[in-house]
């Protein structure tokens, strides 16, 4: 009996969601466009662009404008800087005009000053117009110089420098970010269909009759919940396979169930709030603008741009009331290392304790105006 | 005229209805831009440091003077006191590699953009130690920076966002004004009404363009806040708005008569301001991101826009011709003003 009960209630609330299939879109198309764009910003040429100006008679000049092709960041594996070949008149020109980030002059006896020891000097012209790209030219010619003295033969440094780095290969910076779009899209899809069947509901004022029933509330918010929760998870899934077309990251190896159980108890968090919404607001498009500018805000602030656990100290103390916060990085574990998260059985609690406790705040408060109010 | 004013009061007293609404287009870009000038990082990095080694005490001592020439540190050191295994981030320690000194930096699982900006901060202060050593024979690099002061990385943020609170403020409230004419069936009034169509949607265009213009202005007002960085001539501002409020509003206006229903023609309004944000040099200038990057954000409004408000805040430099900026935001308004009008006529006519 209770299964025909909430199955009738289920199917209900689907076909009130296909009546108008627009919003089951809702958790798509802004993290699809955003997706997509950081992508394009992100996993492009990010070299700086650069002429050098060589007017040494040596060749110790050739050999420092060779080392800036050479060097390669970390940073989607190219070189610090793309080197442009202008005559030098155009140089000046393109710099001026904003095509050029950097003009290295080498002067004349540059190659000899070296030789004789005279302190051998270059002129750096560089872009400064914000401190992050300013530091990025200070630090950046440590690189070439480093390099540059080592081709050229110099005396060995006093200390050399070494890595060691933790994976086989690099982790790119568009791929983290696109992890938390995904999360952002499973939340989004959860929130919004809740939203929608909430304010269908107010609107047809069948909230009146929720609000008579003489039976538990939990045959309204349940089925209604496991429905948003479900699209959420399709429309999160529907973007996770677009982001591996892209990138070929995907939960190998049967981690996809993990990946659902961590963004599927984000989402619960968000859903009861976004049904309350639906109970309250009079205005439709107030309540999806709240919805869809409230995650992308979200996704800004709990980790959605940058790892968190090494950052832990940096993250926002507004941004920990969130559940995202918690499980961005280990759905990162997942989705781009395959690897089981080493803080899993931790991060889970925390999420069902958001769960649960987003859960039993929002319903409590929409029985409490439902009774009331209708 | 007497009747285009009584027009443009009914017009603004209805923004009581949807006061809502319009609070979160005006409301969001602040929080939004607020919120994230405490996430986004500035130039002093932490670095971790195995200090209790004495081999790396001079290298301490370097990366202590690793930053700006007017005293900002890129680097500040912490003491590691756990080994290698126990790296989060990353710490540095010393090795002797092939009977070689070295300062190995150990990393955890981070990602490249962070690799990089550590692997650069230990090159530089490894660097000034080579130099050192090198005496009269190290190569001197001497600075000639574009600009007299460098602003923070957030003030640029903020810039790109100002067309971006515009946009969202007219072409959201104008998809949703729009699209509830249809839903609400007013279309018909519209038609019956003998005002002319053109007066019709010049108000409602007024009345999107007051929207958005107050939106950045409030931005405007929270860049400054948070950077202390108040705009030369902040008429030029508004001005570089202009064009670009009344592409957002069309856009938004075009959304609503298109789909005549309130969701869809949100979706496209929303997907227009994101859109366009990213892609119009929210980040950076286009021209520093290069590539396919640089050549598309060319076909973005926002980018001529943050363009032309680029010399209010950066000492009057100027990073194009502005002529060139205010030729293509005209043209671009003109073209959606021109498809707005032709297809709101349109409708109007089908009187659905």
């Amino acid at each position: 009996m209770m299964f025909k009960r909430f199955s009738y209630l289920f199917s209900t609330n689907i076909k009130a969601l296909l009546q108008d299939p627009i919003p089951i879109l809702g958790g798509l198309i802004a993290p699809l466009v955003m997706l997509f764009a950081f992508g394009i910003l992100f996993s492009g040429d990010l070299s700086f662009k650069a002429a050098v100006i060589n007017q040494d008679e040596g060749e110790y000049g050739q050999l420092l404008k060779e080392s800036f092709t050479e060097v390669i960041s970390p940073l989607n594996d190219q070189p610090y800087y793309a080197l442009l070949e202008l005559p030098e008149e155009e140089v000046w020109k393109e710099y001026e005009k904003f095509h050029l980030d950097t003009v290295w002059v080498i002067p004349s006896d540059f190659s000899e000053r070296i030789t004789t020891g005279e302190d051998p000097e270059i002129k750096m012209y560089f872009n400064n117009y914000n401190d992050d790209r300013a530091k990025n030219h200070r630090i950046y010619p440590a690189e070439i110089l480093w390099h540059f003295y080592k081709k050229a033969g110099f005396n060995a440094p006093p200390l050399d420098v070494a890595e060691k780095y933790p994976l086989d290969k690099m982790m790119q910076w568009f791929p983290i970010m696109g992890v938390g779009i995904v999360l952002t899209s499973v939340m989004l899809g959860a929130m919004f269909n809740s939203f929608i069947l909430t304010f269908r509901e107010q609107e047809n004022h069948i909230t009146l009759e929720f609000g008579l029933m003489p039976r538990s509330l939990l045959w309204v918010y349940i089925p209604k919940t496991i429905l948003a929760l479900i699209m959420g998870l399709l429309t999160g899934t529907l973007l996770l396979f677009i982001f591996y077309l892209w990138t070929g990251a995907w939960p190998k190896g049967g981690l996809i169930w993990a990946f659902w159980l961590l963004s599927g108890l984000v989402s619960l968090f968000w859903v009861a709030l976004t049904t309350l919404l639906g109970l309250g607001v009079k205005d439709y498009f107030f309540g999806a603008i709240l919805s869809i500018l409230s995650a992308i805000l979200i996704f800004f602030i709990s980790g959605g741009m940058s790892l968190v656990r090494v950052n832990w100290e940096d993250t926002l103390l507004v941004s920990r009331f969130f559940p995202n916060l918690y499980a961005v990085d280990p759905l990162r574990d997942l989705v781009l290392f395959n690897t089981w998260p080493v803080d899993f059985t931790r991060v889970f609690f925390i999420l069902l304790g958001f769960a649960v406790f987003g859960l039993g705040a929002g319903w409590a408060a929409a029985s409490w105006r439902l009774r009331r109010h209708g | 005229m007497k009747r285009f004013i009584l027009f443009m009061q009914s017009e603004l007293s209805l923004v009581r209805t949807t006061l809502a609404a319009h609070l979160i287009g005006i409301l969001q870009p602040m929080i939004m831009f607020w919120l994230m000038s405490l996430v986004f990082v500035n130039p002093t990095f932490d670095m971790f440091v195995d200090t209790s080694d004495p081999h790396l005490s001079q290298l301490v001592a370097a990366m202590a003077e690793v930053g700006t020439p007017t005293g900002v540190h890129y680097i500040r050191v912490l003491g590691w006191q756990a080994g290698p295994e126990d790296v989060e981030s990353q710490a540095v320690f010393y090795e002797e590699n092939e009977n070689r000194p070295a300062a190995l930096q150990v990393f955890g699982p981070i990602d490249s953009n962070l690799v990089k900006n550590y692997r650069n901060r230990l090159t530089a202060a490894a660097l000034r130690l080579w130099n050192e050593n090198l005496g009269s024979r190290a190569v001197n690099l001497v600075e000639y920076p574009w600009l007299p002061d460098e602003l923070p990385f957030i003030l640029f943020f903020g810039i790109a966002m100002l067309p971006m609170a515009a946009v969202i403020s007219s072409s959201l409230t104008g998809a949703m004004l729009m699209a509830q004419d249809f839903e609400g069936r007013t279309i018909l009034e519209y038609r019956l009404s003998p005002v002319s169509s053109i007066t019709i949607i010049f108000v409602r265009l007024l009345r999107l363009v007051i929207v958005g213009l107050l939106s950045a202005g409030c931005l405007l007002c929270m860049l400054y806040l948070v950077s202390g960085v108040w705009p030369r001539q902040v008429w030029r501002i508004f001005l570089a708005l202009l064009p670009i409020t009344l592409i957002g509003a069309s856009v938004g206006l075009l959304a609503g008569l298109l789909t005549r229903r309130t969701l869809p023609a949100f979706v496209i309004s929303l997907v227009f301001t994101l859109g366009t944000w990213i892609l119009g040099s929210s980040f950076g200038l286009s021209s520093g991101f290069g590539g396919f990057y640089e050549i598309l954000s060319r076909f973005i409004p926002n980018t001529y826009a943050v363009e032309l408000i680029f010399p209010s805040y950066y000492f009057g430099v100027s990073v194009s011709p502005a002529w060139v900026n205010y030729l293509f935001l005209g043209a671009v308004t003109l073209a959606s003003l021109s498809m707005l009008v032709r297809i709101y006529l349109l409708r109007l006519k089908a009187g659905s």
